[in-house]
């Protein structure tokens, strides 16, 4: 293409060029920026540091990053338990209401507050699940709890997990399961050599990207797991060092590296769903 | 009305030659068709003179009006389209409005004008209904009423019965006929079905991977073949290949001897005695000759291998000497040569087209 | 067709499993909800009463009222944004246009807090005039632009180009062609971008809670989480968060009854 030919597409896009630049290249360069400030020295004079990364590499934010991907991790298992047999029950045998269960899974997609408001007042102490404890101080635990984190977390980010595995699953061609089927195998036999490893990409990348989303989780740390959870989850971490603590170096830091780890795991989980379609 | 004249058009896609310094040309209220398979550049090259394409080398003109850098609303033309395309939120009369509205017709021309291409594709009352609404046939009809209502110079028509049941395919072909020549404007058309360029087309255009092989009426082409690829593209043929033996200039007759086949024919004055050639004898052009004249000139003595009845036709396949031939009887005789195989018969190969061996 | 009773078995194994894990997911909003209708009287017995929805109009519905405006403005600048933006991505080819693309995504897979942040941090060293109303829209506009993006790079693609061509050959000009025939059909799936951005706008939070710091505007998710956090379970916060989970159930339901899930599909979710 000439370079006048050119001329016509990048005008249809310089706005939305430009306002990515200024709202979002722009402020995470200064992210970036601050993140190599001592504490809130950004307000006055920068003090310019690594410290705030050779502290999160330390062992004082090991118990940190440990509950960060512990509660991610273990919500990312649940999903693929429950939402492999999901997409699979989706892509496979349902055919009638697919469209009304496209649109509960749009649900979760806006509410991650009304879920950890939701569960919260599920397992409070008193409330409605609790002839389920025998004391209040048991609930208390299990509300305040990592397992109620996780399922909570899951809920939130099972869409996307099942998104991806429908996709993968989709793109299986049948022949090729019927192939097997002809050939002698069984249903089980069928699945587990011939659909399983076919879709095995997609079901990483499927649970790559609840880890990704999980990331970005805020109300569920904040309103469940308790105050271990709460205080040390990363993402809550970032609130908390900024705003509380005016520390703007240290959760400038925090954030790059969420945001670092959060990118590269998205684009892992890219190229395994794409594998899946080949 | 209008000469169309596409000088020397190249289109290529990185090592890819989509069209390879075509040239082609319509004469005034001329029916052109380009004909090929799919993937030989047809296509893009309708599209080049459409201006839908920028061709990378060539020009293309309109009578003596280059618009090789024209865009297609600028150059007043009426493309038909291989999928139908009209405008699914507009209703028929709203359709072949959109090119007069943009014209800037009035709006009493705009209704006279839609009556009467409606009339010309005998479609009238069907105004107010909805492309949904439509069969294909129907909808394509529609399609060239709304080209003809802004009374364009050239028509351009890609494939445009390719989506249609085969029965009404036969139709509209001579329909689409009747309406050019009724209008007299100038078509280029575009198919890869031989049956049906050779039913409506004054000139033919035979393209193979971009570039044109042949241009002549269907008998020219049907009967003199310039490139194997024409040869086998068009009906059915046998290929002989050989050396000619002898030639005699005067009579413009010679003898090609290829495996252990001997052929006594007409040979083009282009060619001379030692020449490397493709003989292409059609099926239905090989005659069977009478057990008397098995020892005359030109006589080949073959061995039927098998015999298929296709209904209106019998088709023999023939060893001639280590050469697989394939004869096609029609007519009554087709029947005496039902259970034939392994039998002896004679055939003459008089009736072929020569070219060069590739 | 064998209708065997393993079949059915299967099916019914299937229906269930579907059920029971939509349930789930619909367990906390219908937990909000009923929570919402509950009032104890002063004797300690509960009752159904809509009264808790009364008690929170007066300090509630303003910010309803203001994140209603911030979702409305911020669709209608991403339509207008995005529309062109996807059209180029589709139309045309051009070298970079896949690093283009890549990097346009890019706002889509920072978390929420990280950007949030950072946006704050513009904000208040080099944007100082977007500390009020417009640092929101500036906020979501580009958060969810992704979104219009999408939806639109879906609905050209689905957009043979032949009508566009055919519209070119009957001699109408770029623009025309545009706005009376690309537009009128692309507009459903236009309709998906927005529904998306409408729905998540409405109820964004994180972004919204650092605004609220250094801004004094409090869209309605945030006065949610502020008053969990103060007082804790009331019917009146449930009411609350019910008002705002069924505003964006109903434009869901709404979108979902006029066009259907079609122009959603492979998108982000479904």
């Amino acid at each position: 293409m000439t370079i006048k030919e050119s001329l016509k597409p990048l005008a249809l896009l310089t706005p939305a060029i430009a306002l990515e630049a200024l709202l979002f290249f722009v402020p995470v360069s200064l992210l970036a920026i601050v993140s190599l400030t001592s504490k809130d020295s950004f307000f006055f004079t920068p003090v310019w540091t690594l410290s705030n990364f050779a502290d999160i590499f330390s062992p004082a934010y090991l118990f940190d990053f440990e509950i960060t991907f512990g509660l991610i991790i273990s919500a990312a298992f649940l999903d693929l338990m429950l939402g492999f047999p999901f997409a699979y029950i989706m892509t496979r045998r349902i055919k009638k209401y697919q469209d009304v269960f496209r649109a509960i899974m749009l649900v979760p997609l806006f509410g991650e507050l009304y879920i950890a408001y939701g569960f919260y007042y599920l397992f409070l102490p008193g409330g409605p699940l609790s002839f389920l404890f025998a004391s209040g101080v048991e609930m208390f635990r299990v509300l305040y709890s990592m397992p109620a984190a996780v399922i909570a977390l899951a809920i939130y980010t099972f869409p996307f997990s099942v998104y991806n595995i429908g996709i993968s699953l989709q793109g299986i061609d049948r022949s090729i399961e019927e192939s097997a089927r002809c050939l002698g195998a069984g249903s089980m036999r069928t699945f587990a050599n011939v659909t399983l490893p076919m879709c095995l990409p997609g079901i990483i990348g499927a649970w790559l990207v609840s880890i990704g989303w999980g990331l970005g989780a805020f109300a569920i740390p904040t309103l469940m797991g308790g105050a271990v959870v709460a205080e040390r989850m990363l993402s809550v971490e970032v609130y908390s060092i900024a705003l509380l603590r005016m520390d703007l170096g240290m959760a400038s830091a925090i954030g790059v590296i969420l945001a670092v780890i959060a990118v590269i795991i998205f684009y892992i989980s890219l190229k395994a769903s794409r594998g899946a379609l080949i | 009305m209008t000469r169309v004249l596409a000088k020397e058009i190249s289109k290529i896609y990185g090592a890819t030659k989509a069209v390879y310094r075509a040239h082609l040309e319509a004469k005034d209220s001329e029916f052109v068709t380009i004909l090929g398979p799919s993937g030989c550049g047809k296509s893009t090259t309708l599209r080049i003179i459409a201006g839908l394409i920028r061709a990378d080398e060539g020009k293309v003109y309109f009578d003596d009006k280059d618009v090789t850098d024209l865009s297609p609303n600028k150059r007043n033309i009426g493309f038909v389209f291989q999928r139908v395309a009209l405008f699914p939120h507009m209703n028929v009369r709203k359709n072949i409005a959109f090119g007069l509205k943009a014209r800037h017709y009035s709006n009493e021309e705009i209704v006279r004008k839609t009556k009467e291409v409606l009339s010309i594709v005998q479609m009238e009352g069907y105004e107010h209904r909805a492309p949904s609404q439509l069969s294909g046939g129907q909808a394509q009809r529609i399609e060239i009423a709304r080209v003809l209502a802004t009374d364009p110079d050239v028509l351009l028509f890609d494939e445009p019965l390719s989506n249609i049941d085969a029965k009404l395919r036969d139709e509209l072909k001579f329909e689409i006929r009747k309406i050019q020549r009724e209008t007299g404007k100038t078509m280029v058309y575009v198919t890869h079905d031989q049956g049906e360029a050779f039913a409506i087309s004054d000139r033919i255009y035979v393209m193979s991977q971009g570039v044109v092989e042949q241009v002549g009426t269907p008998t020219e082409l049907y009967t003199d073949p310039s490139t194997s690829f024409v040869a086998s593209f068009i009906g059915q043929n046998n290929f002989v290949t050989g050396t000619i033996k002898t030639m005699d200039r005067a009579s413009g007759t010679g003898t090609i001897l290829a495996g252990g086949i001997e052929i006594h024919t007409q040979i083009p004055h282009e060619h001379a005695s030692g020449d490397k050639v493709t003989a292409c004898i059609r099926p239905e052009d090989i005659e069977i000759l009478p057990e008397a004249r098995q020892g005359s000139k030109g006589a080949t003595r073959v061995r039927i291998v098998e015999s298929v009845f296709l209904g209106n036709t019998t088709r023999l396949h023939v060893d001639a000497n280590g050469t697989i031939l394939k004869v096609d009887l029609r007519g009554p005789e087709r029947f005496s040569y039902l259970n034939a195989a392994g039998k002896d018969i004679t055939l003459d190969l008089k009736k072929c087209s020569v070219i060069r061996a590739e | 067709m064998r209708a065997s009773s393993s079949e059915k078995v299967k099916d019914v194994v299937s229906y269930t499993y579907v059920l029971l894990i939509s349930g789930l997911l619909l367990l906390p909003f219908m937990v909000i909800l009923m929570r919402s209708l509950t009032v104890t009287l002063p004797d300690g017995s509960t009752i159904f009463s809509i009264k808790p929805y009364f008690d929170i109009i007066d300090a509630f519905w303003p910010k309803v009222y203001l994140s209603l405006s911030i979702a409305i403005t911020t669709l209608s600048i991403d339509t207008a944004i995005g529309v062109p933006a996807a059209y180029a991505l589709v139309r045309y080819n051009f070298r970079g246009k896949k690093t283009l693309f890549t990097l346009l995504n890019g706002v889509w897979y920072v978390p929420g807090i990280c950007y949030a942040l950072s946006l704050i941090l513009a904000y208040y060293f080099l944007y100082k005039w977007l500390l009020g109303y417009w640092g929101f829209i500036a906020a979501y506009t580009c958060g969810f632009l992704l979104l219009m993006l999408m939806t639109c790079i879906v609905a050209f693609r689905y957009l043979d180009p032949c009508y566009e061509e055919s519209a070119s050959c009957l001699g109408a000009g770029r623009l025309t062609t545009f706005f009376k025939v690309t537009l009128p059909m692309v507009g459903p799936g236009v309709s998906a971008g927005i529904l998306l951005i409408f729905v998540l706008s409405f109820n964004e939070f994180i972004t919204a809670l650092l605004l609220n710091l250094v801004t004094r505007l409090q869209t309605a998710p945030v006065r949610v989480y502020a008053d969990i956090t103060r007082a804790r379970v009331l019917p009146s916060i449930s009411a609350e968060a019910a008002v705002l989970q069924l505003i964006s159930l109903a434009v869901v339901l709404l979108y979902l009854k006029i066009v259907g899930t079609k122009y959603l599909r492979g998108v982000i979710l479904i």
